[in-house]
Formats: structure tokens, C-alpha cells, sequence
């Protein structure tokens, strides 16, 4: 990895998978493959689904990589087509589930401490366990911080639709991360 | 204590946004598989156009080279006609044919292959011998079988109109070729009555269909076998058809080797 880092910038590689350059491509697959797949997996739930949606990312990456002209960084430009890529594969694959859950008035309350110790695997291991529309819109919303009407247009729901999606996704992360809490307190008594 | 759903948000987003998960290396075997395929598919647009195009003039081609077959043979028709009106005033010009004359015609089997001076004198030659003296028939009879020595076609002596009056040879063999299978003409006097005239124009008419299949493609049964006939050049093809106007198509012949079936036609 070092190795191709010092023997070919970004830029090389992009303007070299311009020409269709098939070791290019290969050196800047393998340079954000790694930061991708994390991507993709929070969208899926497991890891062959995450890299359906990672080849399925990829190829469009180098299909449509002369429309990259240089503004903003590329890896966030890739990141954006991974999840672009991610939804379409979850409207392909899953029903979508649209629900419309009244604003829950009961919040599990969550200690902070316990949730900050909590390793980004088990943070992972959560997201994927939570129904497929729920995934969706907490990632879009919580972690690549998109709004609530982008997110509408993107996955094709209505903005209450997204909203009550991402508190019941919450919701069901809070209650999860207090049972994980509780196993940790008992294994301390 | 509880966390509100910002800090909540930012803990997941800053522990997984840095995250990094090697994928398994058939996902890049995959990726580059499908690039292959979409740049040939990328260039199959221009493999589909230029297979069309070699399909539309191997098909243009083939239909060119088949009119001028086409009208020679018209033409060769058109001639005979006109030569028939120009000579109908002329009787002592008019030949018909008597028994001798078609005990010889079958005789002169014309060879395209020969060169042009064989043609020639063979044409020469059966213009000679339909060249006796006989009784006129009636004009439906006589249509058929006219041949007149002072064409000037035949004069000429070119390539093209002698291999024109070949065929015209050809073409009027076939009626004496005809009359010998004809009982009332083989033993035929030598005055060829009005009622023998007539017997012998119906079966010139009964070969029409044959004819007009040399000519070309008429039908479903007449294409599929011009294109088997291209690839198997057998006597008995591996499959054949009938080629008479109708509708319908029936097989007449197959040959799978040793497997043969033929229909008589």
C-alpha cells in the first residue's frame, strides 16, 4: 500500500483510469476498497451483501470516472456513489418498509460512558441488525448527514416517512446498546 | 443519563466513519471481469452495425447477380416474340417441326461450357436440321417450336446473342422432347393435323411451372431451397420442398445420408 502510495498519486491514478487503464484501475480500487467496504457494510446486512454493493459501486466508479472534473476531494466523490449504490441495491433487494410510527414519547435513556466504550465492530454489528429501511435512513441521516429531504428524494420515501424511520432506528439502537450495558454489568457483578 | 440523539448520531459517525474493512479479492475479480464485458459491450453497437451491413449487401448482391439471369431470359422471350410477328408474313421462312426433325433435336444437347464456336455450330447445325420442309401448322402449335434460319442474331455471330439463340435452342428442344413422349406425334404422318397441333401445345404448357423454376424464386418452398442448394450441393439435398404457387410448402425430398426419401414430382 505504501508502495503505491509513494509510486503513483491520486491523480495519477485517476487521470490514468480516465484511458480505461486497467492496472490504474486496480491501484485506485485497492487504495479505497478498505474505507469503502466499511461504508457498504453499514448498509447491508452481512458482508457478502456489502460486497455485492461494493463490485456494484465500483464498477460504476470507473464508468463514470471521466465525469469526476476535480471538484472535492475523489474519496468523497466515491463515497457518494457507494451510497447511492447501496440504496439502489437495497430497493432492488428488500421491501422497502414504510411505516409510520407516531414520535415515541418513551426514550431509553443510554449511558454515555458505556455507549463510547462500545468498539465501532459492536457499533457495526447493531446497525446491521436493524431492519433494512431503519439502516438506511439512520445512515444516511446520522452518519453521512444528509437531511431529512434529501434522504426522501435518494430513497424514494416521504420526508415523515424518513423521520419516524430514523427515531424508531434510535430507539431500537438505545434499547440495544442498554441490554449490551446490562450483560456488561452482570459479567462486573 | 440520557444522550440526546446528536451526541448519539456523532458517536456512531466518529467511531464508524474512519472505519476500515478489507473486502475478499473476489470482489476485484468480479469488478474487472465486468469491465471486460462492458467495454466489449461497449463495441458490440459497432459489431451489430457492420453484420448488418455485410448481411444487406451479401443479400443486394445476391439479388443483383440473379436479375441479369433474369432478363437475358426475358429478353431471349421478347426476341422470340418479335421474330415470330416479323416472320408470320414470311411463310416460306416459318419451319415446323416434322418427325425426322424431332427424332434429331434431342441430339443437340447444348453445352454451355463448350466455347462459343461449338455453340455456334451447333446452332448452326439445328437450325440446319429443322430446316425440311413440311405442312404449316396451326399457329399455337407452331409458336412453340419456331426456329427461323435468317435471325440476325444468328448472323451476328457474337457471344451474347449466340448464347441467346442457345437458349432459345434449349428452350425449343424441350417440345420435341415433349412430342417424342407424345403417342400421336411419334407415329405421325407427315401432315400434322389441326387436333394433333393442339395435343402438342398442352403439354408444352404442362412443363411451364418446371420452366419457371429455373427462373427464380417464387415461392417459400423455391427460397428455402435456393439457400439449402447453396450449402449442399448434392443431387438429393438434405431437404427439399415444392415449389408450385401455392401456400403451402410440402417437403418432397430428404437426404440424411444414408437416410433418403424422395417424392416423385
Amino acid at each position: 500500500m505504501l508502495f503505491i502510495k509513494h509510486k503513483y498519486s491520486t491523480e495519477d491514478l485517476i487521470a490514468r483510469c480516465k484511458t480505461a487503464d486497467r492496472k490504474a484501475q486496480e491501484l485506485l480500487y485497492k487504495q479505497f476498497a478498505a474505507k469503502m467496504m466499511a461504508v457498504c457494510l453499514r448498509y447491508a446486512t452481512d458482508k457478502m451483501e456489502a460486497e455485492d454493493m461494493l463490485q456494484n459501486g465500483f464498477i460504476r466508479v470507473f464508468q463514470k470516472i471521466n465525469d469526476y472534473r476535480g471538484d472535492g476531494s475523489f474519496e468523497g466523490w466515491v463515497r457518494r456513489i457507494m451510497v447511492h449504490t447501496s440504496i439502489e441495491y437495497y430497493r432492488k433487494h428488500h421491501k422497502m418498509v414504510q411505516l409510520d410510527i407516531e414520535e415515541s414519547g418513551f426514550e431509553q435513556p443510554v449511558n454515555a460512558l458505556a455507549a463510547s466504550s462500545l468498539e465501532a465492530k459492536d457499533l457495526l454489528s447493531l446497525i446491521n441488525q436493524l431492519p433494512a429501511g431503519y439502516r438506511m435512513v439512520f445512515n444516511l441521516y446520522a452518519i453521512e448527514g444528509y437531511s431529512h429531504r434529501e434522504i426522501a428524494d435518494m430513497a424514494g420515501i416521504t420526508e415523515g416517512a424518513s423521520k419516524s424511520q430514523l427515531s424508531r432506528a434510535r430507539t431500537i439502537l438505545k434499547q440495544k446498546i442498554e441490554q449490551l450495558e446490562g450483560k456488561q454489568y452482570e459479567y462486573a457483578g | 443519563m440520557n444522550m440526546p440523539d446528536k451526541d448519539f448520531d456523532s458517536l456512531f459517525r466518529t467511531k464508524l466513519g474512519n472505519m476500515e474493512v478489507e473486502p475478499s479479492a473476489r470482489v476485484w475479480n468480479n469488478i474487472s471481469a465486468e469491465l471486460n464485458g462492458f467495454q466489449k459491450r461497449k463495441l458490440s453497437p459497432v459489431w451489430s452495425i457492420a453484420a448488418t451491413t455485410v448481411l444487406l449487401l451479401s443479400a443486394a448482391a445476391w439479388f443483383l447477380t440473379d436479375k441479369p439471369v433474369k432478363n437475358q431470359q426475358n429478353q431471349v422471350a421478347a426476341n422470340r416474340k418479335q421474330v415470330v410477328i416479323k416472320n408470320q408474313p414470311a411463310e416460306n421462312n416459318v419451319k415446323t417441326v416434322t418427325p425426322d426433325a424431332v427424332e434429331q433435336l434431342p441430339k443437340v444437347d447444348v453445352d454451355y461450357n463448350t466455347d462459343v464456336n461449338k455453340i455456334a455450330h451447333v446452332t448452326r447445325k439445328t437450325i440446319h436440321q429443322l430446316n425440311i420442309k413440311a405442312e404449316p401448322v396451326k399457329q399455337e402449335a407452331a409458336q412453340s417450336v419456331i426456329v427461323q434460319e435468317n435471325t440476325p442474331m444468328v448472323d451476328k455471330g457474337n457471344q451474347q446473342v449466340l448464347a441467346a439463340v442457345a437458349n432459345q435452342t434449349e428452350q425449343q428442344a424441350v417440345v420435341p422432347d415433349m412430342s417424342l413422349n407424345n403417342q400421336t406425334l411419334t407415329g405421325a404422318a407427315e401432315n400434322i393435323s389441326q387436333s394433333d397441333a393442339i395435343k402438342v401445345s398442352e403439354p408444352v404448357m404442362a412443363r411451364q411451372p418446371e420452366r419457371r423454376k429455373k427462373r427464380g424464386i417464387h415461392t417459400l418452398g423455391g427460397l428455402i431451397n435456393a439457400v439449402i442448394a447453396t450449402v449442399d450441393k448434392r443431387e438429393d439435398k438434405i431437404i427439399e420442398f415444392t415449389e408450385t404457387d401455392d401456400d403451402q410448402a410440402d417437403i418432397t425430398g430428404v437426404n440424411l445420408g444414408l437416410f433418403k426419401v424422395k417424392k416423385e414430382k
